[in-house]
């Protein structure tokens, strides 16, 4: 259990270090600055341009009735993005998962760290924010990880006006699991309004409200998270935090799993964060 | 939620504002007789145009070049250029463009 922990806690170093790198790798180069994490905005980059993203999820709290006391996941997804042209981005992710929680039915605590498999974006910028009065690009990611296949498909839309910036994302995705046995659909929108401080600081309010449809049978349940969004860029990088408690939560099939009628704890946490910093060059 | 998120997203759709000759707030509108007192041939200027919508409006608001020292606003205009790639033909032609509304700050357009 001793070695364990202790690859655990080398895999996760690894992962700060290895982001720490990248930071300092990219000093030098120019960013392409994001305000929100969780709602992408329509801009694309420039043709030529790459960037370096670092994400940083983390998701905690459940309860013992869905038998995961102390829970805490952690996502990391590692992306190189690449300006194709004006309006074509592609990214590629490396994704990794940190998870962790305690059984209080057989009081044994679960860890696990693995792989997540590696995901394509594809950006395509359809209406551009300067010329239009809301500003519209099409998003499309595959994610595979050997066993998992997942496609996920957004709408993207936002516009600036002076100092304040919105955006919403309207967001499906298919994820074909344990070799396509089993199928599970996500409905997500997310939105965020943020006002540019000075010229590196900027501060709004991000929400999520995400569902699930397992078989796309029934509407297995829904949880809404808002919260801050704070932005801070340079130059040559950028850093964006979220932080959002769950502010409402159901779960609609049979007896409530998680016994709390004012949240939703079987599939989602009490608290989702996001940390993305950003490098380009 | 959606329903609320959309209200205020057609709200400020709304709101978008105008140039008073017809250009986007971000997309500023140079006139011929400006164009060609900076020395920019028609094509030029629409090529600058499509230009600066493409390379520059997409990401920021419009910053007047008057409002500027010339020596900030090479500067600038080089770190903007990196990070938008200009190839050195687009920074030249840029930057005649936009030094068409630093020499002439009154034209319409541009507040």
């Amino acid at each position: 259990m001793k070695n364990k922990t202790l690859n655990l806690t080398l895999k996760l170093t690894r992962n700060i270090a290895y982001a720490a790198t990248l930071a300092l790798f990219a000093a030098g180069a120019s960013a392409n600055d994001r305000l929100f994490t969780y709602s992408y905005e329509p801009e694309t980059m420039p043709q030529g341009a790459f960037e370096v993203e670092q994400w940083v999820t983390w998701r905690a709290l459940r309860n013992s009735r869905v038998g995961q006391d102390n829970y805490h996941r952690f996502q990391f997804r590692t992306e190189l993005e690449y300006g194709v042209t004006d309006r074509y981005t592609v990214g590629l992710y490396v994704n990794e998962q940190y998870e962790r929680f305690r059984d209080p039915g057989t009081r044994r605590s679960m860890d696990e760290f693995c792989w997540k498999g590696i995901s394509l974006e594809n950006r395509y910028m359809v209406l551009n924010p300067a010329t239009s009065p809301v500003g519209l690009t099409l998003y499309l990611e595959p994610t595979y990880d050997g066993i998992d296949f997942e496609l996920e498909q957004k709408i993207i839309l936002g516009q600036r006006h002076g100092d304040w910036k919105w955006a919403v994302n309207l967001i499906h995705a298919t994820e074909w699991e344990d070799h396509f046995e089993e199928t599970e659909g996500e409905v997500e929108f997310t939105a965020g309004l943020t006002r540019m401080i000075g010229k590196h600081w900027a501060l709004g309010v991000e929400a999520r409200n995400h569902n699930e449809l397992p078989e796309y049978r029934e509407w297995e349940n829904s949880a809404l998270y808002v919260g801050p969004v704070v932005s801070y860029r340079r130059e040559n990088w950028w850093a964006t935090l979220t932080v959002m408690p769950q502010v409402w939560g159901d779960n609609f099939h049979g007896p409530d799993p998680d016994g709390n009628r004012g949240l939703e704890l079987e599939g989602h946490e009490r608290w989702n964060a996001r940390l993305i910093f950003g490098f380009s060059f | 939620m959606l329903a609320a998120v959309l209200g205020v997203a057609s709200g400020f759709a709304g709101c978008q504002s105008s140039a008073p000759d017809g250009g986007t707030a971000s997309v500023p509108v140079l006139t011929a007789e400006a164009a060609s007192a900076a020395g920019l041939s028609a094509q030029e200027a629409a090529d600058a145009t499509h230009l600066y919508v493409a390379k520059c409006a997409k990401c920021h608001k419009f910053y007047d070049p008057a409002e500027y020292t010339q020596k900030e606003w090479d500067m600038w205009m080089r770190k903007m250029s990196r990070k938008s790639k200009l190839k050195p033909a687009q920074e030249e032609l840029l930057t005649r463009y936009l030094g068409a509304f630093r020499e002439k700050p009154d034209l319409p357009g541009t507040k």
